[in-house]
């Protein structure tokens, strides 16, 4: 079942938090949706789920307008960022809740209930309520009441920004677990899947197709290596990426055959080659090194760039210190022009 | 940190000068005869025995279990239910907020009186929106069954306290559980019975037990000023028969021991009411 947002505005206090939003999700097909808090990405979510109205457009599951259908109706099912488990209530049954509301024996619930306990590593833990379990667990639990109505669309909001933020070491492993885990689900039931994040390394790892949205407007939607390697606009360039794309303002830049005005070009940290026979000077302000990457952020003639050279072995002799001035060139293979009046890449 | 406690004490003077010396005074004035007519006299546990042999005590205590068992679920069910309809904002939710909570704000001798006109059977608005809509006119305060109907009904809207503590309890329910039990297809009355009650469950113990105490202790006043215990002794609850003995008979003793019983009884219904409420969480949550 596909799921398709066709011109979707909606508003809040005037502000438009989706502003005609156009999107469709294949069938069995998972689609991260990225972009800073505020960009309209949740909304979007909730208007697929039927949580929210919206003020225009229309909302398809498998090519039928459900614009109006409640949310019970629509064959969605919901992991919500706080995982929205019942205090109350066992794994058991969190994870029958809503095969008991639509009329399930209880016998028949708890048999769907533990069918889907084996594959998340849920077994032995039914029993247990929410409070005795671990943040990945309870997030696996989540994850198993959303699939135990057999949905054809699973709905994501954020699944993994609440894992044991205490435990930080531990929280980057427990993060690829889970990932790997869902992943995993979506091979298994082929279900198509929106999955919201804020976190890029989730959106590009995760996603078939990556949709990045910022104020309520859709910037690019692509492969994650489409996303990476060439940004639709300036938005996307600039947010996608840790660090991001280097845009420098070039008013006028001469390549062989055509000339470019008004351009902004973007190379990644790492299509900066430093090399001694390269012709750009820069100083280098500040070498950053963390475990197994280094960021150098020069200053070309006033121009701030990162860059993240080849590491140079410790102490060898072309290891340039802070301050010490470095001759760079960019890999032209890299460079990315952008329109610097609209942003639009060229 | 050990300083601040000295804040606390002008409440542990209230308490214990207030409080805990007329309850130790009352416990032992209860095993003695004690009159305005004769000095003190040990007495055991005589007072306790003529309780037993007491028919308007009897009367008494069946007046006042009668009283909690109707006013305690409608007042709960009263607070809980108008909890439920105003949690949410919409226009005028703060008026009717208001309103809600108006009646306990209301001296007790002004409540009273209100109801003195409202119930009047000859041209009390109740009696007559009765007529106007054809139905019968009952004699409200002139019968038993009508004294308690008024009193029980008085009660149920001055439950100002337990709205408001149920409104807390229900807006700190998180609107994730209420979302993803839309999306999963739990009605509006599952939800109520899976969700808010189990969820809520807490906090409405908590207003059912102080309800229980608060309705077997405290209807003395209603009754007092509204029917003095009257028609025919109908309305006479526990502690207005203990107020009558003490204060108008002056048998002190004997109103004393009377007082105990009713704390005792008390505590054994608030013991049995948590045993239950327990049990049903349990079920509710397996």
């Amino acid at each position: 079942m596909s799921l398709a947002f066709e011109g979707v505005t909606k508003a809040w206090d005037g502000t438009n938090a989706l502003s005609s939003l156009s999107l469709e999700v294949g069938s069995g097909e998972l689609v991260t949706v990225l972009g800073p808090s505020g960009s309209g990405k949740s909304t979007a979510l909730r208007v697929a789920a039927g949580l929210e109205t919206p003020d225009a457009g229309v909302v398809r599951i498998g090519g039928r307008d459900v614009t109006a259908t409640p949310p019970s109706e629509r064959g969605v099912a919901m992991v919500f960022q706080s995982f929205a488990l019942f205090p109350h209530l066992s794994a058991r049954d969190n994870i029958a809740f809503g095969l008991r509301a639509r009329g399930m024996s209880r016998d028949d619930a708890g048999r769907r209930a533990r069918e889907l306990a084996g594959p998340l590593g849920l077994d032995g833990l039914l029993g247990r309520r929410p409070a005795q379990l671990s943040g990945g667990e309870r997030q696996r639990v989540a994850l198993a009441r959303a699939l135990a109505g057999r949905p054809e669309v699973l709905l994501l909001d954020e699944p993994l920004s609440n894992l044991d933020a205490r435990a930080a070491p531990a929280d980057a492993r427990l993060r690829a677990e889970a990932r790997a885990e869902i992943r995993r689900v979506h091979a298994a039931t082929g279900i198509t899947a929106l999955y919201v994040t804020h976190d890029q390394d989730e959106a590009l790892a995760l996603g078939e197709r990556v949709a990045v949205l910022n104020r309520g407007q859709l910037q690019q939607i692509g492969t994650p290596d489409e996303v990476y390697d060439r940004p639709a606009n300036r938005f996307v360039a600039s947010f996608v990426g840790e660090p991001p794309m280097n845009l420098v303002e070039a008013g006028r830049l001469d390549l062989p055959g055509t000339t470019h005005d008004g351009v902004l070009v973007g190379f990644r940290p790492e299509d900066v080659v430093v090399e001694p026979s390269a012709p750009l000077r820069a100083r280098l302000v500040l070498a950053e090194r963390t475990g197994h990457d280094e960021l150098w952020h020069l200053d070309a003639h006033g121009v701030a760039i990162v860059a993240r050279p080849r590491p140079a072995r410790e102490g060898g002799p072309g290891a340039p210190r802070e301050g010490d001035e470095i001759a760079f060139r960019v890999d032209p293979a890299g460079i990315r022009l952008f329109d610097a009046a609209t942003g639009r890449a060229r | 940190m050990r300083s601040e406690r000295w804040l606390l004490a002008p409440y542990a003077l209230g308490g214990l000068v207030l409080l805990a010396i007329p309850a130790a005074a009352t416990f032992a004035v209860a095993f003695l005869e004690l009159d305005l007519l004769a000095p003190a006299e040990w007495a055991g546990i005589d007072n306790f025995r003529a309780l037993l042999e007491d028919p308007i005590f009897r009367e008494a205590l069946v007046n006042s279990l009668t009283f909690a068992a109707l006013a305690v679920p409608l007042r709960l069910l009263g607070a809980l239910g108008l909890a439920l309809l105003l949690h949410e904002r919409f226009r005028g939710a703060g008026a009717a907020r208001t309103a809600a909570y108006l009646p306990s704000v209301v001296p007790d001798i002004a409540y009273a009186l209100l109801w003195l006109f409202l119930v009047n059977p000859l041209f009390g608005p109740i009696n007559a929106a009765l007529g106007l809509a054809g139905l019968p006119q009952p004699g409200w305060l002139t019968t038993g069954a009508g004294a308690m109907a008024t009193i029980v009904l008085m009660s149920g809207f001055t439950i100002g306290e337990g709205f408001v503590v149920a409104l807390a309890a229900r807006q700190e329910l998180p609107k994730e559980l209420y979302e993803l039990a839309r999306v999963e297809g739990a009605g509006v009355l599952h939800t109520l019975r899976r969700v808010t009650l189990p969820l809520m469950a807490p906090t409405l113990t908590l207003l059912a037990v102080r309800d229980l105490a608060f309705s077997l202790q405290v209807s003395f006043i209603p009754a007092y000023l509204l029917t003095d215990g009257g028609p025919d002794r109908a309305t006479l609850f526990l502690p207005l028969y203990a107020f009558d003995v003490g204060f108008e008979q002056f048998r002190y003793g004997y109103a004393a021991a009377m007082t105990l019983t009713l704390f005792a009884i008390t505590a054994v219904l608030v013991g049995v009411q948590l045993w239950v409420v327990r049990r049903w969480r349990f079920d509710a949550g397996a």
